[in-house]
């Protein structure tokens, strides 16, 4: 029987989006194995007040995908003067505002030359990387009694009468054999927050110009926790990979290994 | 595993008809085989002229990207698999890699702007100077991707079907082997391809070996090297000789950290002598029984290597680290033993795991197929984390004396000197020739003292002039 294909499981908690994104980045460029990551936050009171608005302080961050320009995606003036981080990411795709309430999840495939951790079902192009976290979602949701999962222009939508709502946003990185796919994933929002996003030039069919309010729905309208929505898509990703738990220190090696660093946190005299 | 496949197809499948609603992509590629790769097959030219790298097929229906990032410029010479540009498509970012030994000649487009798929990206000479057969691969390879230290390429590719054939140039009296590319980079910075240490397969001069010369880094040695800045090797001789900023960057840029780092600390040196005859011995008697099992060579290395460990578990409060509060001594269970290797990206310690309950023979493996990553570029990131002590092994390029810098967060390090045959005299009072090799130790004098690194050091030079008594601890 042939051996299961390997991947470290690191789950991140309260890591700051500019960190998560470095450490991607690096385990992406210098690490050969693969992995499953997630970097939750604490969930913030869920009353109004001082102490929900300083926990999503410290987790806000805007996120522009490689090619973004602040111009076009963000109202910047309002950026600026809500002191929001601006980052720059090295994969491509849009722009998210993220704040405590999102979830991260990445997905960092092995090369052929790895034959314990590569998915050869899954070949290094966009889309069969779409088809497989698509399934890996499809049946995370499954797993948590939600079944109206949908892909939508590259997007992760829940199906409804009323449209298709947007839960999550996804972007790739591919080099050579080895590929990566993490998504942002919301598990609330605040529509004020959402303000800071202008509405993109291009925009896929289904959003019928619809404002990032009126297209978007937090995953915890559909489902219990966010805890058990983490250990469900661990077991979805687990149909594929035997998962090992790691711990930070394993992964911050590769911070220290010489690699193309892409992802930075733009200066304000960049953002306007 | 036939469950397994089951449960993944099924997924699948549902995953189709979720995205079945997916609109169109408004051109549509024609149907290309899943092998596909990231460039045309390129029409056969003549070897001299340059011909066009074609974008073609980064993903079905993709039918144009936008150019993010060049890794080259026209006059670049360029190995198979070298990265070329990154581009985006939708999501995705992708590394474009040359399928090519060759010069780039043109680029066609400006970062920033829309390549269409089916044109050139760029023009290359695929052949360089000395016009050697099998320039071109016979089949487009799919990318590869770069590893680690950027900016420059790493690692001699892995030959694909139909790789370059490196050709031999002649150097003086010896014959150098190297691609068409890599001659040509070393032609026109005038530099002796003879006198470049070869890294490559089958003793080739690599690209990179170029090219660590002329940025005046070391190339590879067997084993170890000083914890201490590695010392360049001189320049190849060129017609003026300029000032010149090299930017800090990849290893040494951690180097630089890591260093700054221990800088606080304050270190308590210590040295000694140690008779190396006996051990000496005892390797030539076990060189050839490691042979027999496979093992490539046998170096005093894995013996010193063990002693240590025997050493430190008379004294494992030298195996530890210090908690972040400068409380507490943490006391570490597994001695893993980092060898700092001198490597064609800069000094790195990999350590070996738990020497304490390897045999000799497994130390050994461990070290040599160390050894053999940090020549290729492939050491992993367990490999380099969760060490405990470090040996240095500075000799293996000379010396005697050193000051090891702790490798933090350790708490010790050694650093060996060259073993050499010196006059000495022996307990008798003749005179007598004896191989000595010199130890340098460093320590956290915040936390351990001249007597237990002196203790310490005689208990480890113990097993080294007397390894019969490392049979004791069986």
């Amino acid at each position: 029987m042939a051996s299961p294909t390997r991947a470290l499981w690191l789950r991140l908690r309260n890591m700051p989006v500019l960190r998560m994104l470095q450490l991607e980045e690096a385990i992406f460029r210098t690490d050969t194995r693969s992995w499953f990551i997630t970097n939750t936050w604490d969930a913030p009171p869920t009353s109004a007040g001082p102490e929900r608005d300083a926990a999503h302080a410290a987790a806000q961050s805007v996120v522009l995908g490689i090619s973004g320009k602040p111009a076009e995606m963000l109202n910047t003036e309002e950026v600026l003067k809500a002191g929001v981080p601006v980052i720059k990411r090295f994969s491509g795709g849009g722009t998210i505002i993220s704040d405590a309430d999102t979830l991260f999840a990445t997905f960092i495939c092995a090369a052929d030359d790895e034959p314990q951790a590569h998915v050869p079902q899954v070949p290094p192009y966009p889309d069969p990387i779409l088809d497989w976290t698509s399934s890996v979602y499809d049946a995370a949701l499954r797993g948590c009694g939600a079944t109206n999962f949908a892909v939508r222009a590259n997007d992760y939508c829940f199906a409804t009468e009323e449209g298709d709502f947007k839960f999550g946003g996804n972007a790739q990185s591919i080099s050579g054999k080895r590929w990566l796919h993490h998504t942002s994933l919301l598990w609330d929002y605040e529509p004020a927050r959402m303000g800071l996003l202008r509405m993109p030039k291009r925009q896929p069919a289904y959003r019928a110009q619809r404002s990032h309010g009126s297209f978007v729905r937090g995953l915890s309208q559909t489902l219990p926790s966010r805890d058990a929505f983490c250990a469900s898509l661990a077991a979805a990703a687990g149909a594929t990979w035997e998962l090992t738990p790691v711990e930070l220190e394993e992964a911050q090696a590769a911070l220290s290994l010489p690699h193309r660093q892409v992802t930075r946190l733009l200066r304000p005299e960049e953002v306007c | 595993m036939l469950r397994r496949l089951a449960a993944r197809s099924a997924p699948l499948a549902r995953a189709s008809a979720v995205r079945a609603a997916r609109p169109p992509h408004a051109l549509r590629l024609a149907a290309a085989p899943l092998s596909r790769s990231f460039v045309s097959t390129a029409a056969a030219a003549a070897p001299s002229s340059a011909q066009p790298f074609m974008l073609a097929d980064i993903g079905e229906g993709i039918a144009e990207v936008e150019v993010l990032q060049w890794f080259v410029k026209p006059g670049d010479t360029v190995d198979q698999f070298d990265r070329i540009c990154e581009v985006q498509s939708d999501k995705a970012t992708v590394e474009i890699s040359s399928p090519y030994v060759g010069t780039i000649e043109s680029l066609e487009y400006e970062v920033g702007s829309i390549a269409k798929v089916g044109t050139p990206l760029l023009h290359i000479s695929v052949d360089g100077a000395g016009g050697d057969a099998g320039a071109e691969p016979e089949q487009p390879a799919p990318p590869v991707a770069a590893a680690a230290a950027a900016p420059l390429p790493v690692s001699e590719p892995a030959p694909a079907a139909g790789a370059t054939a490196a050709a031999a140039s002649p150097a003086g009296d010896r014959k150098v082997l190297s691609t068409p590319a890599t001659r040509a980079l070393a032609k026109r910075h005038k530099l002796d391809l003879g006198t470049v240490t070869p890294t490559g397969r089958g003793g080739r001069v690599t690209k990179q070996d170029v090219l660590l010369v002329l940025n005046g880094s070391a190339p590879v040695q067997p084993a170890g090297a000083a914890a201490a800045a590695p010392q360049p090797q001189p320049a190849a001789p060129s017609a003026a000789a300029e000032d010149r900023a090299v930017p800090i960057r990849g290893i040494r840029k951690a180097m630089f950290a890591q260093m700054t780092a221990a800088n606080a600390v304050p270190h308590f040196n210590f040295c000694d002598e140690v008779r190396m005859d006996a051990l000496m011995e005892v390797r030539q008697q076990l060189k050839q029984v490691a042979l027999d099992k496979g093992l490539g060579k046998f170096t005093l290395m894995p013996l010193i290597v063990k002693a240590t460990s025997l050493a430190l578990a008379e004294f494992p409060e030298l195996n530890a680290s210090i908690s972040e509060a400068g409380s507490e001594l943490l006391v570490k269970g597994s001695h893993n033993i980092g060898v700092a290797m001198d490597t064609p990206h800069g000094l790195l310690v990999p350590n070996i795991k738990d020497v304490g309950s390897l045999t000799l023979l497994q130390v050994a493996q461990e070290l040599s197929r160390l050894q053999a990553d940090a020549a290729a570029g492939k050491l992993s990131i367990p490999d380099l984390k969760g060490g405990t002590f470090t040996l240095s092994n500075i000799g293996n390029l000379g010396g005697t004396y050193t000051g090891p810098v702790i490798n933090l967060p350790e708490i010790a390090i050694a650093g060996l000197g060259k073993t050499r045959p010196v006059p000495r005299y022996d307990e008798a009072g003749a005179l007598v020739r004896q191989s000595i090799m010199q130890v340098s130790w460093s320590a956290d004098h915040r936390v351990v003292d001249g007597a237990m690194m002196a203790r310490f050091s005689n208990a480890w030079i113990g097993y080294l002039e007397k390894p019969a008594t490392m049979l004791l601890t069986l």
